[in-house]
């Protein structure tokens, strides 16, 4: 069995514990759920001296403030998946299975360590391979350059919460803040997200949705349950009658860093079919899958064009 | 190594205070400080869900959960579980290796929990986290739906005139292995246990110049260390080709092949003292496909084990014709012709190979290990530790899982012995999930050329086929797969010409070896594709043109392979209904469809691995005061459900009540010899030395009983419980009274022995015994899919999977085998590949990666059980194991074809090959 040893646990009572904790302590790393940082310990690929406990620090609450929705990061995806959110808890609902849903947090799947085939491997194997720029090694092994890791942000809920204009509350021993979701996101598998370090999500803000609006995700997996996706969509669509009055569409699981694509031109048009599928072309064009995971990359790309059109087809029937 | 910490923990209601590392996950505290080994580990970080616990009443990986952060959580295991659920796994035959069970328990509890009432949708997604190879999952969710709904499943009676077969006999292990209480071989553990590791290359072909242990042997805790120089007798599980060592000794062939092993007082510290070990390799250019390995630019192995120069990288070319080919095709009027591609893929049982070994003060070796095959793992023992075999025990545990990938010995045991006898102290080794793929001897690659040919009127004029198959690093049991490739498929579609040339190839990858089905799933899948097109050529039913050319009963093959009974009509019979194949095929809207395809298997091979005037298979049975029965037998239980056919025939020969049979099986100390779990041979030939020993016990119990009731030996009845007078029924006698009864007549203990001796069968050219079976078994499977043309995503729908078993001994567990083949089929077409990089490695060596199938998109398989009473077996009993596999994967390339009209010539199905050829042709 693969072993894991070298850390010691101290365990947090609030995220300002939590926080100092990280930061007084060298080489630390907090833990949550424990299901996406535990493989990767036993992979050697996070060798944390201090692991800092923060599941009973983190808030799992959810607090109705009028214009948001405020949710802990400390909800399970389980208790997410339950809450009946659009987009979001059916993301939640297919991440992983029943026991990752059960212990792994909504903060842990947005902060969850991109992936990839040459990195998420045992020490022996890393180490036939010389290694990659992320570990042990002088170059990323999908691009052949040095110029960035290409693994993949495989979060089922981050292009959720990209269409829903979620804002991250990040505390830190300097205080706390918010920020768009969209604007923390890189396009970097070593640092996906742009935090200080030792900063710690708290929660995630979720602005309401105007009346009308309607979401819908899709997951592409190789099977029906435990896998990580290779390719997520998630679409907001807000119609006033054939009007498009609000549109965003998040493609995810492709790339380090899910994105929102640039839909604001089809704002205020119609939504006929042609609009339909200048969409589904404009994901096409729009996602450029890496082959850092699992999945043909030019399949995955034409499944993007399908799934948008058909989400939208969807959402428009709806309406 | 970190200070300890004290922790506090609830388990199933009780407290208990343990000292354990910070760093231990819950799983190693349950299972190593509280010995609660009912909690399994399977896949080293949380992708099989075998170690599922309750946290605070979730589902939980105790793998990736720290137990200092389980405190103060009410923690419950499979030991704390009331009975409810597990019976209900009992009596829906959802138990076979058992493996996976408690963490399926607990899942299945933490739903009724919470939802006492569910769907089954809702079932297969609750369940959707727990990896289960052998089942298919139909009976499991079964089970759980049966609790929900308050069902209860009594089993079936024996069949009319029988009194033990044909009824669904729980298995003897069922309830124990569900509710953790039988052991694998990772739950044992000895006072003084050491753990052992292997450092493995990281090159796919190099040279080995040399190795310094002296930084390793220092580390303190370290108290063994061996290389090849150790172990450097060659072995082979088929004695004609000891190709490899315990450990390397001169070069390495894959990345992964083991070069030095070391025992220590923890893994950790194993771990520590392999990465203290500098190996100088030269490397060298790697041979990593066919192509390569054909052109042979570099050779895999340079010389032979007779020490002779090889001079290319072909280690087995079979070449054979039977009948008229040319003037076959000659005469057809449509000829198939193409090539397909059967990737390579692996068996990943749930259960990680483990090892464990004691030598004596004595100087005996006891080896426990996860094994179908104690008897050859303990000649190999022997044989490389030199030393007298009869110092040597093989004690084979619970088997969690196997399909072929624990059916030869492995670096594991042989190095587990050595690392015991050096320290002096009993070592354990357990595989990483890494491992088990590496240690792989799954399903050759293969490269099938195949040509096939018909008249207009649907008759098969001949077949000819050139097979490339990849082998890997070393033999295993390469030899008899490249013979089977060709060899196996005369039947049970009549070839009445067949040539065939098959070469295998080694390459520097992991070996392969035999995996369910063994050599002929991969030419199977040609063949019936190939038929298929045939027919489709020829504007014939599928069904039809196969009929057209069944095999008749009692006939032979072309290549003189004699087939007693063939249940192919009755087979297409069933599923053409079942699947309402008449109604339907043609008339779905595109994108959905229906393929069928069928397959024939051995129920055991007439020519053993070692030849030898002794029997395959031999049972003892001895009979106590008290009215039990002790059958001891080597063959290995391994989840196939064996021991419960060992108990059907001694139960249905003496009228004892099933559960007054005991079974001793799979040690070597304590049981006659049986070769092992491989080639679908335990039910015919198991079953005929137990019917043998049962009967010789019958007519002297049956003489005992006439003397004391002073009447003729015809006039005892035996009956179920008891037996009676024939003339007087009620005048009767207990079996426990009449097993005394003959103890005392014979005035000695009661023993009674049998044997299956192997008969010579097969074709009168040499290697005609290969294939050559005292029976074989038929299967007909029908599959429905739904293509979705814009992504390429292909769900299977439904399966109908009627299979020809001969006699139903047990018809649950026969059922159970037939799901299970379908269920590990269905991933080897739809996800599973086991390849490999540029540089030799493995492309997906876990079981998040690799991807076996799970709850949730497994289809639902309808198994229909077929009788032919084949003269051969035991009460007509033929194999249930393996054939049943072969027809499920061109099944779903057929009906990918009457669904959208491309034809995959290649495996895995992936949707991106589907989408690529649904583009391609408009």
């Amino acid at each position: 069995m693969l072993r894991m040893q070298g850390f010691t646990v101290q365990v947090a009572r609030s995220p300002e514990e939590a926080v100092a904790l990280y930061a007084a302590a060298p080489d630390a790393a907090f833990i949550a759920g424990g299901t996406d940082l535990l493989p990767e310990i036993k992979l050697g690929l996070s060798q944390p001296r201090t692991l800092v406990a923060i599941g009973t620090a983190l808030p799992a609450t959810v607090q109705d403030e009028g214009a948001d929705l405020v949710l802990g990061a400390g909800l399970r995806l389980e208790q997410v998946a339950a809450l009946g959110l659009p987009a979001l808890s059916a993301a939640a609902a297919h991440v992983g299975s029943p026991q990752v849903r059960a212990a792994g947090t909504l903060g842990g799947n947005v902060m969850l360590s991109p992936r990839c085939m040459y990195y998420n491997q045992t020490p022996a194997w890393r180490a036939s391979l010389g290694g990659c720029m992320r570990a042990e090694g002088p170059l990323c092994r999908v691009t052949g350059s040095a110029a960035r890791c290409v693994a993949t942000q495989c979060s089922d809920t981050l292009p959720a919460l990209l269409v829903l204009g979620a804002r991250l509350r990040l505390c830190s021993p300097a205080g706390t803040r918010e920020v768009p979701l969209a604007d923390l996101l890189r396009y970097d598998g070593m640092r996906p997200m742009d935090l200080a370090p030792g900063e710690l999500l708290t929660h995630v803000i979720l602005p309401r949705p105007a009346p009308g609006t309607r979401c819908r995700v899709d997951k592409l997996a190789a099977r029906g349950s435990i896998d990580f996706p290779m390719l997520v969509t998630a679409v907001l669509l807000r119609l006033r009658g054939a009007v498009v009055e609000e549109l965003r569409i998040a493609v995810g699981a492709v790339s380090p860093q899910p994105r929102l694509l640039p839909v604001d031109a089809w704002v205020g048009r119609p939504l006929h079919e042609a609009a339909v599928g200048e969409l589904a072309d404009l994901a096409w064009q729009k996602v450029r899958p890496v082959a850092s995971v699992e999945g043909d990359v030019a399949w995955r790309r034409e499944v993007a064009r399908v799934t948008v059109r058909r989400a939208l087809e969807s959402l428009r029937a709806e309406a | 190594m970190a200070e300890p910490v004290v922790l506090h923990l609830r388990v199933n209601g009780q407290e208990h205070a343990v000292l354990a590392p910070a760093a231990w996950t819950l799983l190693e505290v349950l299972r190593y400080q509280l010995d609660l080994t009912g909690t399994k580990q399977g896949c080293d970080k949380g992708d099989c869900g075998a170690c599922t616990v309750l946290v605070d009443g979730r589902p939980t990986l105790s793998c990736l959960t720290l137990a200092v952060l389980a405190q103060g959580q009410e923690v419950r295991t499979v030991e704390g579980l009331d009975r409810r659920l597990a019976r209900a796994f009992e009596a829906a035959g959802a138990v076979q290796c058992g493996f996976c069970q408690p963490g399926m328990l607990m899942s299945a509890q933490a739903l009724l929990e919470r939802e006492p009432q569910p769907a089954e949708a809702q079932v297969r997604q609750a369940l959707g986290g727990n990896l289960c190879r052998c089942t298919g999952y139909g009976r499991i969710v079964q089970a759980v739906l049966d609790v929900a709904q308050g069902v209860e499943r009594l089993p079936s009676p024996p069949a009319p005139g029988h009194l033990a077969v044909g009824a669904d006999l729980p298995r003897p292990d069922s309830l124990g292995k569900l509710l953790g209480e039988v052991p694998f071989t990772d739950d044992l553990s000895l006072p003084g246990m050491l753990h052992g590791r292997i450092l493995r290359s990281p090159h796919a072909h190099a040279r080995i110049r040399g190795i310094d242990l002296s930084a390793a042997h220092a580390l303190p805790g370290v108290h063994a260390l061996v290389t090849g120089a150790d172990l450097p007798t060659p072995y082979c599980v088929i004695p004609w080709t000891p190709d490899e060592t315990a450990l390397c000794t001169d070069k390495v062939r894959y990345v992964g092949d083991g070069v030095v092993a070391v025992a220590a007082r923890d893994e950790e510290t194993a771990d520590a003292a392999l990465r203290l070990v500098k190996v100088d390799y030269e490397p060298l250019p790697a041979v990593l496909d066919l192509d390569t390995a054909e052109a042979a630019p570099a050779l895999v192995h340079e010389v032979d084990w007779k020490g002779r120069a090889r001079r290319d990288n072909c280690c087995k070319e079979v070449a054979m014709a039977f009948g008229e080919v040319d003037a076959g095709f000659a005469a057809a009027d449509a000829v198939v012709e193409d090539t397909w591609f059967y990737e390579g893929n692996t068996h990943a049982p749930i259960e990680p190979h483990c090892a464990l070994a004691r030598w004596d003060a004595a100087g005996n070796l006891t080896v426990w290990s996860a094994t179908q095959v104690p008897h050859y793992l303990h000649k190999t023992l022997a044989e490389v530790l030199a030393v007298d075999p009869a110092r040597v025990r093989v004690v084979r545990p619970a088997v969690g899982g196997a399909f072929g990938g624990k059916s030869e010995p492995f670096d594991l045991e042989l190095c587990a012995a050595a690392l015991a006898r050096q320290a002096g102290r009993p070592v354990k080794i357990l595989y990483t999930r890494e491992e088990v793929f590496l240690a792989h001897r799954g399903r050759h690659p293969m490269e099938l050329r195949l040509r096939l040919g018909a008249t207009a009127d649907g008759r098969l004029t001949a077949c000819e086929s050139d097979i490339r198959v990849d082998g890997g690093a070393y033999h295993s049991f390469g030899m008899v797969t490249t013979w089977y490739s060709g060899q196996l498929l005369t039947g049970p579609v009549h070839l009445p010409a067949y040539r065939y040339r098959s070469r295998r190839f080694y390459t520097n990858k992991p070996c392969c070896g035999p995996k369910r089905g063994h050599g002929t799933v991969q030419p199977r899948f040609a063949l019936e594709c190939a038929i298929d097109e045939l027919a489709v050529r020829l504007g014939l039913d599928p069904i039809e043109l196969r009929r057209r050319n069944a095999l008749p009963s009692g006939s032979h093959t072309i290549n003189e392979l004699y087939v007693p009974t063939v249940g192919l009509l009755p087979c297409l019979d069933a599923v053409e209904a079942a699947s309402g194949w008449k109604e339907r095929r043609g008339k779905l809207p595109f994108g959905r469809g229906l393929g069928v395809a069928v397959s024939m298997y051995i129920s055991g091979t007439a020519y053993p691995i070692h030849p030898t005037d002794m029997p395959q298979s031999g049972v003892q049975l001895l009979a106590d005061r008290s009215g039990r029965i002790t059958v001891s037998c080597g063959a290995a239980e391994i989840g196939q459900g064996s021991d419960a056919m060992l108990i059907t025939v001694v139960s249905e020969e003496l009228g004892i009540d099933p559960e007054a049979v005991r079974v001793v099986t799979g040690d070597t100390d304590l049981t006659p010899v049986d070769l092992g779990s491989y080639s679908s041979r335990v039910t015919l030939m198991c079953g005929l030395a137990a019917q043998e020993a049962a009967r010789d016990l019958r007519g002297r119990m049956v003489a005992a009983l006439a003397r004391r009731w002073g009447v003729a030996e015809d006039q005892v009845v035996v009956g179920r419980g008891a037996w009676f007078l024939r003339t007087d029924p009620g005048r009767s006698a207990p079996v426990a009274e009449v097993l005394r009864l003959a103890e005392g007549a014979e005035g000695r203990p009661l023993v009674a022995v049998g044997a299956y001796r192997t008969r010579k069968l097969g074709g009168s050219y040499p290697g005609g015994t290969i294939g050559a079976s005292p029976a074989y078994s038929t299967t007909a499977h029908v599959a429905e899919v739904e293509v979705d043309p814009q992504t390429g995503h292909l769900r299977v729908v439904q399966v109908w999977a009627a299979h020809d078993c001969g006699r139903a001994l047990n018809p649950k567990l026969v059922a159970g085998q037939v799901e299970g083949s379908v269920a590990m089929g269905y991933g080897e077409a739809l996800i599973e590949a086991q390849t490999y990089d540029e540089g030799g490695r493995l492309r997906a060596p876990s079981l998040l990666e690799y991807g076996l199938p799970t709850a949730v998109e497994s289809p639902p398989v309808q198994a229909i059980l077929v009788e032919t009473l084949d003269p051969q077996g035991p009460y007509g009993a033929k194999e249930a194991g393996e054939g049943p596999l072969h027809p499920i994967i061109p099944a779903i390339g057929n009906a990918i074809f009457d669904a959208v009209g491309v034809r995959l010539r290649r495996t895995p199905f992936r949707p991106a090959d589907l989408l690529a050829a649904l583009q391609g042709t408009g």
